[in-house]
């Protein structure tokens, strides 16, 4: 419902098209600027996407735990990057110990695997407890009051565990199988970036069967659709959101291993994810399983990207700082001019 | 009567765990070493060991708490029955208290969790064998659970003097860092030292005795006298109330503008901080407590404030503006205002979530610019800007502590001064009913985004006057200043105050800004502790400890209607799911 006088829609609907044609043009003007002084070749443009790919791969899985919590409670669960940070921080103490064991890079397949279990059950764990404690009393509370919870929580998880695992940043143990690159196409692929972007396909792919295909699937969309009446159909309300949280877990653990393979892992690690992979699932429309997924892609290509194409021409000094910067602004711009989302409707939600 | 005596061996078992639990929790994340260090009670009590005790205690008294089934009156006392579980309770953390100790005596935990050290490990079992630690940590944890229990036993008012009394100790012995130099000084000048109550870093074992009893009996003979007094209060006639309440104001300020006389020159800083923590509370108290839209990005504005000053003010500057403050304050509010709604505006129409999260990612993007290559011939990047002169006032210069402390309490007292009188405004009623429900104040005729742009450009100018006493503090900005910690930082302490309430603001940011400052113990554990107190106030007291009148009023009528409890607490919290399953 909106009360809102039709004139002054108008004037925004203006102002919103005027903005959009700056934003093109300078898109545009930066780019041409940037490929003009041809600083970058094809193939160092190509790998940069594929970065991205891999990347966007890396926040599509730690999105689809926003997206889906969303889905059904409609909350921000803020503390979502802090589950990410459990379990990759975990799982990191684990490679250490296999490779002091020379276990690694003997089995490295064995290795992985286990490293994907601890990580993900880790992560798991970290998400049904703070359902449990944090979330279920909320439920139906006015809105301000889960986020301020899902900050402090946030704020909880990452003290916790630099108290508990201390505050160094650590990098995982290299792995022999995943270093090198592999040429696809072209493309020369990091090893750790192709096992990426497949894990990744593969687990959203399983994910989206699970929640098409299954009972318990079906049951989490009811669960979103309308609370009282699927509980009226026998639906086990707190159980399906227990296990939301739960498989929005065992992604995010999957990514944080992922995250540890290719760069580092600390405490810290998990706050600028969180707030990008919220990006992705807002650029893609929050709630929507799919949505997250190719807003997951389209950012991380975004921030691969934009920095050096926007900002070469313009002889900006190191435009790989200001990374975080657009993918903040993408957040910005899509909540301006379409709030719902690339696949979610288009009326901006209000209150 | 059957299921409740059949459920507290069960809640007995629940309790002890938790406890045992939280005891392991603060083991592992280091808090328990650190604490060995502190002092409570001189050669009888450190902090370590007290949070074994605390954490039994709670158990005991938790379970001790009488408890009845839906429609029955609760009693006023416990069974005795209630103290043997609370024994149960206290037995059962002592055990999971001691597994841990038994597994980290047989296992390299180091490796992976770094506060386990084998010092830690001897400490907590106090120099024997595992096998007396068992029996210490059981037989202990009994006696205290039960001990916890007791208090039940006895009747409300002797019961809450107890634990007042228990409580104070705590508190006075923790505050030794504060209170003992204050002490000193006006002791001094009776000719009296302060050793009988402090010594060592904590209470001395006669000063221990003395306020456990003192403050007991306060209480006990008091409490009578207290509500006497407080309900003539309210008899009074309204005229005569007010006068009373600005009586105690005038008070309450020529004690703030006398402290730093009694002060030692630290403590004024610490003060000084606390003041400009108050004046960022009060300005995001406008956008979170009086519109209720929550920026998480509120640094930015102090950020914009330090900057904007630093470069008209700073000597050292390429631009060399060097400016009057005459001609920079009013600039720099400005600024910050236009800053706040470039910000608020393009995202005040849509979801209350997604704004903290845009502003959370407004603060960072200011961050990262300021601190990027690319801003860096401006805002000097990671070197920040120096040589920010101090402005001349009366004659003097105004960078001392003391001095500083003077115009921030000025400063402060305007600020809320403008608060009260906003939120009593139309503007205020305004926030009020757009915080409840916008749709409807939007049907009444309010303009939505015109308020909500209002609120931000107030808050944003409030934020921006904290940062021109941070830079003139500091005499020197940097970006490192600005992180996201301090945004968490102001509205934990609002959260904790009350959201809405400005006593709740000041009373917030003491205790969130100034303890940690003077209580070293905790600075490590201090972002840990803003967390736990956010989750724990959102699910258990949402309205905050000093809610303002108009919320707890709300409070009140919503508990009268319950069948519409979460309609009416807009705002607020409550502790029912709306969807129960069953």
């Amino acid at each position: 419902m909106r009360f809102a006088l039709p004139e002054r829609l108008s004037l925004q609907k203006i102002i919103q098209l005027i903005l959009a044609i700056v934003l093109v043009i300078i898109v545009l003007v930066s780019s041409s600027k940037t490929l003009d002084t041809g600083r970058f070749t094809g193939a160092q443009w190509r790998s940069l996407v594929v970065n991205g790919i891999a990347l966007g791969s890396l926040y599509a899985l730690i999105a689809m735990g926003y997206t889906l919590v969303y889905g059904i409670l409609f909350i921000i669960n803020f503390a979502h990057g802090e589950v990410f940070m459990a379990g990759g921080f975990t799982a990191f103490f684990l490679a250490r110990t296999l490779n002091n064991a020379g276990f690694l890079n003997e089995n490295p397949l064995v290795s992985l695997i286990l490293l994907f279990a601890v990580g993900m059950l880790v992560s798991m764990l970290i998400a049904v407890t703070l359902e449990r404690v944090a979330y279920r009393r909320l439920r139906g509370a006015p809105r301000l009051v889960p986020l301020i919870t899902a900050v402090g929580a946030s704020l909880f998880l990452q003290n916790t565990f630099r108290g508990l695992y201390g505050a160094q940043v650590r990098s995982y143990p290299e792995i022999e199988m995943l270093s090198g690159r592999v040429n696809i196409l072209g493309a020369d692929i990091p090893k750790v970036s192709l096992l990426t972007i497949v894990l990744a396909a593969v687990l959203m792919g399983a994910l989206f069967t699970f929640i098409t295909k299954t009972r318990t699937g079906r049951a989490m969309r009811a669960v979103g659709e309308d609370k009282e009446i699927a509980s009226l159909m026998g639906i086990d309300v707190d159980r399906t959101i227990v296990n939301t949280f739960a498989i929005g877990g065992l992604l995010a653990g999957a990514a944080g291993v992922l995250w540890g393979l290719i760069f580092q892992v600390s405490f810290f690690m998990g706050f600028f994810p969180g707030i990008k992979a919220f990006t992705a699932a807002v650029l893609g429309g929050i709630g929507n399983v799919v949505g997250a997924g190719l807003g997951g892609l389209l950012l991380g290509v975004l921030e691969s990207v934009a920095p050096n194409l926007l900002l070469i021409g313009w002889d900006v000094p190191s435009p790989n700082q200001l990374t975080d910067v657009i993918a903040f602004s993408v957040l910005v711009f899509v909540l301006i001019f379409k709030p719902g989302g690339i696949l979610g409707s288009d009326e901006a939600e209000k209150v | 009567m059957d299921r409740k005596s059949i459920s507290l061996p069960r809640l007995a078992v629940k309790f002890g765990l938790i406890a045992g639990f939280a005891i392991i929790y603060c083991a592992a994340v280091g808090m328990t070493s650190r604490f060995f260090s502190r002092t409570v009670i001189n050669e009888v009590l450190n902090l370590g060991d007290f949070l074994f005790i605390a954490f039994c205690l709670i158990a005991g008294y938790a379970l001790g708490k009488p408890r009845a089934l839906p429609g029955d009156a609760v009693p006023d006392r416990a069974q005795p029955t209630a103290v043997a579980y609370g024994a149960m309770a206290g037995a059962v953390a002592g055990l999971t208290a001691w597994l841990f100790l038994f597994i980290a005596s047989n296992v390299e935990l180091r490796s992976v969790l770094i506060s386990v050290t084998t010092s830690l490990v001897e400490r907590m079992s106090y120099g024997g064998s595992l096998g007396s630690a068992l029996l210490f940590y059981v037989v202990g944890g009994a006696f205290l659970g039960a001990l916890g229990a007791a208090p039940w036993l006895l009747e409300q008012r002797k019961r809450t003097a107890l634990v007042v009394a228990f409580a104070m100790t705590v508190v006075i012995s923790l505050s030794e860092p504060l209170l003992r130099p204050i002490l000193t000084t006006v002791l001094l000048k009776v000719r009296l030292t302060t050793s009988w109550l402090y010594f060592g870093g904590g209470l001395s074992r006669v000063g221990a005795i003395i306020v456990f009893l003192a403050s007991g009996l306060i209480y006990y003979f008091w409490k009578t006298r207290g509500e006497e007094v407080q309900s003539r209060f309210g008899d009074m006639p309204d005229q005569q109330r007010q006068i009373i309440k600005i009586g105690a104001l005038v008070l309450l300020v020529a004690f703030l503008l006398y402290l730093p006389a009694i002060l030692t020159s630290f403590l004024a800083e610490v003060l000084g901080t606390v003041g400009l923590y108050v004046i960022l509370g009060l300005g995001l108290n406008i956008v979170i407590g009086y519109a209720g839209l929550l920026d998480l990005g509120y640094v930015a504005f102090l950020a914009v404030g330090s900057y904007s000053t630093a470069l008209m003010l700073s000597t050292r500057h390429p631009w060399g503006l060097e400016w009057s403050y005459l001609l920079a304050v009013p600039i720099t509010i400005l600024i910050a205002i236009v800053i706040g709604i470039m910000i608020g505006a393009p995202v005040l129409r849509l979801r209350g979530d997604y704004l903290a999260i845009v502003t959370l990612g407004f603060g960072e993007i200011a961050r990262i610019v300021v601190l990027s290559d690319w801003a860096r011939p401006i805002f000097g990047g990671a070197q920040g800007i120096l040589g920010i002169r101090a402005p001349e006032l009366l004659g003097t210069t105004l960078r001392e502590p003391e001095k500083l402390y003077y115009a921030i309490v000025i400063c402060v007292l305007i600020v809320a001064f403008i608060s009260v009188r906003l939120s009593k405004s139309r503007v205020g009623r305004a926030w009020n009913a757009m915080r409840e429900d916008e749709q409807v104040a939007e049907a009444m005729g309010i303009s939505i985004i015109g308020y909500k742009l209002l609120a931000f450009a107030t808050g944003a100018a409030i934020g921006s006057i904290s940062g021109i006493f941070f830079a003139i503090k500091l005499g020197s900005v940097f970006a490192s200043s600005f992180n996201i910690i301090v945004s968490i930082n102001v509205l934990a302490l609002i959260i904790l105050g009350g959201m809405g309430s400005i006593p709740g603001v000041i009373a917030g940011a003491f205790v969130l800004v100034g303890l940690p400052d003077l209580l070293r113990e905790f600075a490590d554990f201090r972002l840990l502790i803003y967390g736990a107190i956010l989750v724990a106030l959102m699910l258990f007291k949402p309205e905050g400890l000093i809610p303002s009148r108009r919320r707890k009023l709300e409070l009140e009528a919503a508990s009268e209607e319950e069948d519409t409890q979460y309609d009416k607490r807009a705002g607020e919290g409550g502790t029912e799911p709306v969807v129960t399953t069953t």
